[in-house]
């Protein structure tokens, strides 16, 4: 059997998850045994290419973000919902809470340690309106919740899509 | 009725929740909560019932005969989530940061309903948080709107504070008129906390524990007055993480601000060693040396003359065990009769006069309270020293109409619901008392064996005698004894405000006891009752042990050369009166669990164990026996009164002395938890001297 293929990708997110996924410890072996990662974070790869499983990590908070989502969504064949920003928005989900400018002069103003002193216009992505779930954007075909999930949580769902084997009822977790 | 294919039997008035419930058919809740009225809020127990055209919630449907239920459909699963979704998207629900998350009943519908994510768009409202309040946060996103708060707050502490501006799904939380809620009338009971079943309403000072804190809790009895509240705590490296009422003694769901916040945290630092105060300084010295110190000094001429040289002041706070120890040192290793508690409340009136179990008996419990339709108080200032009762009272005169007769009030409190606020002289409100029972017998409300000359006299006083002798005009008096008269119910408070010593009792109280008995032995009903409020949680079992000689303020220190005071760490009964007197005293031992400013008058100084600490028997004020666990461990260094005092005994009387430090559990030996002190006396002699009272002053 050919081996599968897994892209992962970070989006707005603290890199949690992908911290949970390197804490499935010596499983990932077994993972390697079955798949390749050939897009992650900790992979410097250009462009996702074809896969078999996407993993998101993160919410859409920016045109950068929305744009790798979309480009996942396109190559990968089935897509996962990684943690609770990818599939509830949270923490990032209280920048909603105000204005972009109000967001970005906080960040880039107002902030002690910023000497610049003024907004990027370029270089840095745009903020889009509001934070948002992944699947308020594209089809997403699982959820993993969690924050991060747990490595055990990560691995029934991953073992399961690349076996093929039905997962065990799923112990979910939002915290 | 049938529910899903089982059929069960169930009483008229139930709801389909309480049948389902009661058969243990598993049906979700969220804005449910035993004890409080259902309002069918959340949608979330849903059920199908045969007949009728769409799901209806179980929470407010009565049960009926023949009734065919069904509590799980794919049909009601799906309306299940796409309500628990509704919910989470309609504001703005972040777990990860959320104190409640692990405990969330929210989280726990998600779980329940797979919720794994939400189909519906998020509405992100900006919401505020409302951090005013010193004890209590208010995070509005993270509010569900279930009115639990709402409800707890009106129906179970009868403050209603709490309520909903706007409506839908704008709904808010308000305090009062939508001030912040520490500016409000919140009483700072912290029930909404309890019934949040979401972090809306949080705890701040635990707030960053409570995913970490043990799901085990402890259950002990809260010191901090004579209701004696079961509490349960949840303990973490020798630090109480949030108290929660238990439910008793009365299984009511209600703390007061003192039993839930009051109690964890005091500022005051441990007393750590044994010391000693040479000069102005403290320098420690092991025990030993102190024990000889002690027998040395007690074994002084003037003293082995006149053993009543020395005194003793116990805290009420203290388990029953603790008390007697002291007491029993006094008694029978030092004969000296002069031990007190250091609570003015006495509850030896009650006790002797009135008796305890039977129907005949008209003490209130605190489920009394509940059916009250008058309360007549006499120098109460109940938010402050009985929130419990407070609560009681609250809720009986804004949910029952129970009228409201406030004698020497002491402060504002409830002043819109008073029927009849009567402004007396503290030390004349006696003579109220006996001028209603006077106008009670003359409108043959109440009758009252005395001497015939004494009734006469007392029949006589015109309305103007009876203003010249209370000070307050007489037809107040009179439409205070008709609000009396016309009660099916009424219950007499008094609480530590009460006019001055009196005999073996207070004035105050011979006066409301007479009142109560006088209009029992008219009606012949055992409706009318009274509940003296003893400040200290152990006030009633101090009293059990028979210090009938004495009340704090009996205690004189010009006579005494040794005083022991035992407070644990008592902070709030002492007065700054007895840490001057104590200054006149040549030699103090203190036996502290926190530096307290009574050592400032001491010469040695013992440390002992905090609350949290102890152990043991405690006595309410309906006389209720309850044992308290303790939550942890004594700190290091600590040591037990019990045995300070044998070592004691043992290094003044000398080895072969032998006493009982126990014998003052006597009254209680034989009692179990919840168990009742027997009855002391079927008699209820009336007290003559309080009539005397008011006639003399004609």
């Amino acid at each position: 059997m050919a081996k599968k293929r897994i892209a992962t990708v970070w989006l707005c997110g603290c890199s949690g998850c992908h911290m949970s996924f390197l804490d499935l410890d010596e499983k990932l072996i077994d993972l390697a045994a079955l798949a390749d990662i050939v897009a992650s974070p900790v992979a410097d790869v250009k462009e996702i290419p074809e896969c078999d499983i996407g993993l998101v990590e993160g919410a859409i908070a920016n045109e950068e973000n929305l744009h790798v989502l979309q480009e996942l969504r396109a190559k990968a064949k089935v897509l996962v919902s990684l943690g609770d920003c990818a599939g509830f928005g949270c923490i990032p989900m209280l920048r909603n809470q105000f204005k972009n400018e109000e967001v970005l002069d906080r960040a880039y103003v107002l902030a002690e340690s910023n000497a610049l002193g003024s907004v990027p216009d370029q270089e840095v992505p745009a903020l889009l309106p509001k934070v948002r779930p992944i699947h308020e954007y594209v089809e997403v075909d699982a959820w993993i919740p969690g924050c991060p999930p747990s490595p055990e949580a990560i691995w029934q769902a991953v073992s399961a899509l690349l076996t093929g084997k039905p997962a065990e009822e799923p112990v979910l977790s939002y915290d | 009725m049938t529910i899903n294919g089982k059929a069960v039997s169930a009483f008229e008035g139930q709801t389909v929740l309480e049948v389902c419930r009661q058969n243990d058919i598993f049906v979700p809740t969220l804005c449910h909560l035993d004890g409080l009225t259902d309002i069918g809020a959340c949608r979330l127990c849903i059920v199908e019932i045969e007949g009728q055209r769409r799901p209806v919630p179980a929470c407010t449907t009565p049960a009926e005969d023949g009734q065919v239920v069904l509590t799980s459909t794919p049909a009601l699963e799906d309306l299940r989530r796409q309500t628990v979704e509704l919910i989470f998207g309609e504001r703005n629900h972040i777990c990860p940061f959320c104190p409640r998350s692990g405990n969330c009943e929210l989280q726990n519908a998600g779980y329940e309903c797979n919720v794994d994510h939400l189909r519906y768009n998020y509405l992100f409202p900006t919401l505020p948080v409302d951090n005013s309040h010193p004890r209590i946060a208010l995070d509005h996103n993270r509010c569900v709107l279930c009115a639990r708060c709402i409800r707890a707050c009106d129906e179970w502490i009868g403050a209603h504070v709490l309520d909903f501006d706007n409506r839908g799904s704008k709904s808010l939380l308000v305090a009062d008129n939508g001030i912040p809620l520490g500016q409000s009338s919140c009483v700072s009971c912290g029930t909404c906390v309890s019934v949040c079943p979401t972090g809306a309403l949080f705890e701040k000072r635990s707030a960053h524990w409570q995913g970490r804190l043990p799901k085990e809790l402890t259950e002990t009895i809260c010191p901090g007055c004579g209701v004696g509240c079961r509490i349960n705590a949840s303990v973490r490296h020798r630090q109480i993480g949030e108290m929660s009422p238990a439910g008793g003694p009365s299984g009511n769901k209600v703390l007061c601000a003192r039993g839930r916040f009051g109690l964890v945290n005091p500022t005051a630092p441990r007393v750590t060693a044994v010391k000693v105060k040479r000069g102005n300084q403290w320098v420690e010295r092991p025990l030993k040396d102190v024990l000889a110190e002690c027998a040395r000094r007690l074994s002084s001429a003037p003293i082995q003359a006149s053993p009543e040289r020395v005194i003793a002041l116990i805290s009420p706070r203290l388990p029953l065990e603790t008390i007697s120890a002291c007491q029993g040192f006094m008694t029978q290793v030092v004969n000296s009769p002069r031990w007190s508690i250091v609570d003015r409340t006495d509850a030896t009136g009650i006790k002797r006069n009135l008796g305890m179990n039977g129907k005949a008996v008209p003490l209130a419990g605190l489920r009394e309270l509940d059916e009250a339709d008058m309360f007549l108080l006499v120098g109460c200032n109940l938010e402050r020293t009985h929130g419990v009762i407070a609560s009681y009272v609250r809720r009986g005169v804004l949910h029952r109409r129970a009228k409201l007769v406030k004698l020497n009030p002491k402060h504002a409190w409830l002043t819109e619901w008073t029927d009849l606020p009567i402004l007396v002289d503290r030390n004349r409100d006696d003579k109220v008392l006996t001028a209603m029972l006077k106008y009670l017998i003359e409108d043959g409300k109440a009758r009252l064996d005395m001497p015939e000359e004494l009734a006469q006299r007392l029949s006589k006083m015109t309305d103007d005698d009876v203003t010249a002798a209370t000070g307050v005009p007489a037809a107040q008096i009179r439409e205070a004894a008709r609000l009396y008269g016309q009660a099916q119910k009424p219950i007499v408070l008094c609480g530590t405000g009460v006019a001055g010593i009196y005999g073996q009792s207070t004035r105050g109280i011979a006066a409301a006891m007479n009142l109560v008995k006088a209009a029992r032995q008219k009606t012949s009903a055992g409706r009318w009752r009274l509940m003296e409020l003893a400040a200290g949680a152990n006030t009633y079992g101090a009293r059990l042990m028979g210090d009938s000689e004495l009340n704090i303020d009996h205690l004189d220190p010009h006579s005494a050369d040794v005083a022991f005071v035992v407070i644990g760490d008592d902070d709030w009964a002492w007065g700054r009166e007895w840490i001057e007197k104590l200054r006149t005293i040549s030699f103090v031992v203190v036996l502290t669990a926190r530096n307290h400013e009574v050592l400032e008058s001491a010469h040695v100084v013992i440390p002992t164990a905090s609350w949290a600490e102890r152990q043991g028997t405690y006595v309410n004020l309906e006389g209720r026996v309850q044992k308290g666990c303790r939550l942890m461990e004594p700190a290091p260094g600590c040591i037990d009164e019990v045995a300070f005092f044998e070592q004691l005994a043992r290094a003044w009387r000398g080895p072969e002395f032998t006493w009982s430090p126990t014998a003052g559990l006597e009254p209680v030996r034989q009692l179990a938890d919840g168990h009742m002190v027997p009855c002391q006396s079927r008699e209820e002699p009336i007290d003559l001297a309080a009539i005397e009272a008011l006639v003399a002053e004609v």
